[in-house]
C-alpha cells in the first residue's frame, strides 16, 4: 500500500469513526403515531398466534370427535357381526360334517313324512313335501336334491298315511351356498325377501332405513353378504367453490358509499362429517378463500346527504365510480347440519343449513379514509377494514353415490353475515354485511 | 425514578409485557431513528423501517445473548431490516461507475461544520446503491468484502459506490451551504 493510499486509509477511518459517533449521539423526533402503529402490529401479531392456537384446538376436537365415531362404528359393526353369528349358529354345524374343501356329504337320512292324503300311490309321493326337507334341513343343509332312490310306505293302525322316506348320501359344492343360505335364514324363521333381487346392488347406507326396506337390520346384513351398516358413519371430503360476494351497506353512514358491486371468489377446503342413516348429517371443516382483485366502488356525492361531519365545509367527498385492485383472503370454519333425502339407491336430494365463522386474515387494498376525502392503502393511514363474523346459510344439492364409499355433492349456497364485518375502528364508514353466493362441487369418502 | 437494567428489559419483552415492550422503545428508538435515515429516503420510510424492526426485536428477542451489548444488536436488526426492505422493493440499483482512482483518493471529507441533520438529508438524497453502500461502509464499518456480500455486489462495484457517494455527498453538502449562507446575506 503506498503512502498516498495509507493516508487515505487512515483518513477514512478517521471520518467514519467521526461521524459514526455523532450519528450515535444524534436522536431525531420521532412521529407520535409510531409507536401506536408498532403496538397494532403486535395485537395483531397477537390475535394471529391466538387464532392459530385456537384453530389448533377446534381441528385437535375434529379429530377427536371423528376417532370417537370412527371407534364407536367398529364397536357397533363387532356387536351386529357378532349378533349376525349367533342368530346363524346352528348353520356352522352344517360344516361340523364337511368333507375338507368345498365339497359337503350329507350322510344317508331316513326320516317318516305325512303322507299327501291327495297322493294315490307310492310313486306320486317321489318328491318329498316342502315341509319335509325344512325338517331335514334342521340336521344339515344339502344344496340340492336328487329324487330319493326308495319309498317306503309304513302303514300302521293310527297312522296309515305315514311314509318312511330315506335320502341317499347328497354331496354338493360351495356353489350352491346361495339355496343353502336361503335355508339359513329358514332355520331362522325369518321372512326374507328374495336376496338375488338386490344381490351386488349398492344400497346407499343413509337412503334406505333397515327398518323400513328390511324387517331387521341382520337380515340386511346377511342379504349384504356381511356389510353391516352401522348407524352413524364418519367421512372426510374435499370441495371447491366459485361464487360471488359483495358487501351490503347499512347504518346511518350507508348513504356515503355503495359497496354492493359483487366480486368473484374461489375457495377450498376439507370437511370432516357425521352420516348417519336416516339421512342426517352434521359436518364442519376449514376453507381457504380468496376473492379477485378487480373491485367497483361507488361513492355517493355529498349533495345526496348532509350527515358527515367534515372537516372543512370547501371540502368535497370522493364521489363517483371508482376502480381499485382489492383482494381479500380469509379462512371460514363451517358447522353445518343437513340431510339427505333419497331419491334412488344412488342419488340423493342434500338440504343444508348452518353457521360459518370468517376470519378475515389478510384485506389488500385502498379504503376510503375516515373522513371520506381520500382513497388510501389499508394498514396504512386507513386502518384495516374488516373483522371476523359469523354468516348463516342455506344450500340445496344434489348428492351421487359411487360404490359404498364415494359421494359426490353439488351444492347452490345462499350465505349472509349474522355479524357485521366491518372493523369498528372506522366510525364513519356504514355498517357492512356480507352476501355470498356460490356453488360447490365436493367428493366424500364414508369410513364404513 | 430508577433505571431498567437490559437484562430487566429484555425480560420483560420476552414475557411480552406491553410495559417493558415500550421502555425498549422509547431507549432505542430515537437513537435508531437516526441509522435508520441513513439507510432511507425519507421520514417516512425511515418509520416503516423502524416499526418492521421493533416487532422483529420483540420477536427475536428470546434469541438474544446478553453477552454482546443489546445497544449493538438491536442496531444490527435495524441495519439488516433496513437492507431487507429495499432489498424487497428490489429497488437497489447499482448504476455502472468506472473507479477512477483520482476520484477514490480525494482525500478526507470534512463533516465537522455540518450538523448531523443536513449530513442525513444528504445521505438520503443519494442514489439508492451508492446510500446504501455509503451507510454500510461509512456508518456501520463494513468492509467493502462484507457489503460485496451482504448486497450481493463485486468488491468494486462496492468501492467505486462509495467513491461516487463520497463526490456527491460533497458536493450537496457544499451547494446547501452555498445557499445557507447566500440567505444570510
Amino acid at each position: 500500500m503506498s503512502n498516498e493510499n495509507l493516508n487515505d486509509f487512515y483518513n477514512q477511518n478517521r471520518f467514519n469513526k467521526k461521524l459514526r459517533e455523532r450519528i450515535d449521539a444524534y436522536e431525531p423526533e420521532l412521529s407520535d403515531s409510531l409507536w401506536d402503529r408498532i403496538e397494532h402490529d403486535l395485537v395483531k401479531k397477537d390475535s394471529r398466534s391466538k387464532r392459530a392456537v385456537w384453530m389448533v384446538y377446534v381441528l385437535a376436537g375434529l379429530l377427536l370427535v371423528s376417532a370417537a365415531g370412527i371407534y364407536y362404528l367398529a364397536d357397533q359393526n363387532q356387536k351386529l357381526a357378532e349378533a349376525v353369528k349367533e342368530k346363524t349358529a346352528p348353520s356352522e354345524s352344517l360344516n361340523s360334517e364337511a368333507i375338507p374343501g368345498n365339497v359337503y356329504q350329507m350322510p344317508e337320512t331316513t326320516v317318516e313324512v305325512e303322507r299327501n292324503p291327495e297322493s294315490p300311490t307310492n310313486n306320486e309321493a317321489a318328491l318329498p313335501s316342502e315341509s319335509a326337507i325344512a325338517a331335514v334341513t334342521t340336521e344339515s343343509a344339502p344344496s340340492s336334491f336328487e329324487t330319493p332312490e326308495m319309498l317306503h310306505p309304513v302303514e300302521t293302525e293310527n297312522s296309515p298315511a305315514i311314509t318312511e322316506v330315506t335320502f341317499p348320501p347328497v354331496v354338493f359344492e360351495e356353489s350352491n351356498f346361495d339355496i343353502r343360505a336361503d335355508l339359513v335364514v329358514s332355520h331362522a324363521e325369518e321372512t326374507v325377501p328374495n336376496s338375488t333381487s338386490i344381490e351386488n346392488k349398492v344400497i346407499a347406507p343413509f337412503a334406505y332405513s333397515a327398518k323400513t326396506r328390511f324387517n331387521n337390520p341382520i337380515q340386511e346384513n346377511i342379504i349384504n353378504k356381511g356389510a353391516i351398516d352401522p348407524r352413524i358413519m364418519a367421512y372426510i371430503g374435499v370441495s371447491s367453490d366459485l361464487g360471488s360476494t359483495r358487501q351490503k351497506v347499512s347504518g346511518p353512514m350507508a348513504a356515503r358509499f355503495n359497496h354492493e358491486h359483487p366480486y368473484v371468489f374461489k375457495s377450498n377446503g376439507v370437511e370432516l362429517g357425521l352420516q348417519l342413516r336416516n339421512g342426517f348429517y352434521f359436518e364442519s371443516g376449514l376453507r381457504f378463500s380468496q376473492t379477485g382483485t378487480n373491485l367497483w366502488y361507488d361513492f355517493t356525492p355529498i349533495t345526496a346527504f348532509d350527515t358527515i361531519p367534515l372537516p372543512n365545509e370547501t371540502d368535497s367527498l370522493i364521489s363517483g365510480s371508482r376502480h381499485t385492485v382489492n383482494q381479500q383472503n380469509w379462512l371460514e370454519i363451517p358447522l353445518q347440519v343437513g340431510y339427505r333425502y333419497p331419491m334412488n339407491s344412488h342419488w340423493t336430494l342434500n338440504l343444508q343449513t348452518g353457521l360459518t365463522y370468517s376470519m378475515i386474515n389478510s384485506f389488500s387494498g385502498v379504503e376510503p379514509t375516515e373522513s371520506f376525502l381520500a382513497l388510501d392503502k389499508a394498514g396504512s393511514s386507513v386502518s384495516q377494514p374488516f373483522k371476523n363474523y359469523w354468516s348463516l346459510n342455506l344450500g340445496l344439492g344434489l348428492g351421487y353415490q359411487i360404490g359404498s364409499h364415494w359421494m359426490i355433492d353439488v351444492q347452490g349456497n345462499y350465505r349472509r353475515g349474522l355479524t357485521k364485518m366491518n372493523a369498528s375502528s372506522l366510525p364513519n364508514h356504514p355498517d357492512r354485511i356480507a352476501e355470498i353466493l356460490n356453488a360447490r362441487i365436493g367428493l366424500k369418502y364414508l369410513i364404513r | 425514578m430508577t433505571q431498567i437494567s437490559d437484562i430487566e428489559l429484555v425480560q420483560g419483552c420476552v414475557e411480552e409485557n406491553r410495559f417493558y415492550q415500550k421502555k425498549l422503545y422509547e431507549r432505542f428508538a430515537r437513537k435508531m431513528l437516526a441509522v435508520a435515515f441513513s439507510y432511507s429516503r425519507d421520514s417516512y420510510e425511515a418509520e416503516n423501517i423502524i416499526q418492521e424492526s421493533f416487532i422483529k426485536i420483540f420477536d427475536h428477542l428470546k434469541r438474544y445473548q446478553p453477552t454482546g451489548s443489546l445497544d449493538g444488536w438491536v442496531r444490527r436488526i435495524v441495519a439488516n431490516t433496513a437492507i431487507d426492505y429495499y432489498r424487497k422493493k428490489k429497488r437497489i440499483k447499482f448504476s455502472e461507475v468506472n473507479i477512477d482512482d483520482e476520484a477514490y483518493h480525494i482525500g478526507t471529507l470534512d463533516f465537522d461544520s455540518f450538523a448531523v441533520k443536513d449530513i442525513l438529508e444528504a445521505v438520503q438524497e443519494l442514489p439508492e446503491g451508492c446510500r446504501m453502500v455509503f451507510t454500510l461502509y461509512a456508518i456501520e464499518g463494513f468492509t467493502h468484502k462484507e457489503i460485496g456480500e451482504t448486497l450481493e455486489i463485486s468488491v468494486g462495484t462496492s468501492k467505486s459506490q462509495f467513491s461516487r457517494a463520497r463526490m456527491l455527498l460533497q458536493e450537496k453538502l457544499n451547494k446547501n451551504e452555498q445557499r445557507e449562507s447566500k440567505r444570510f446575506l
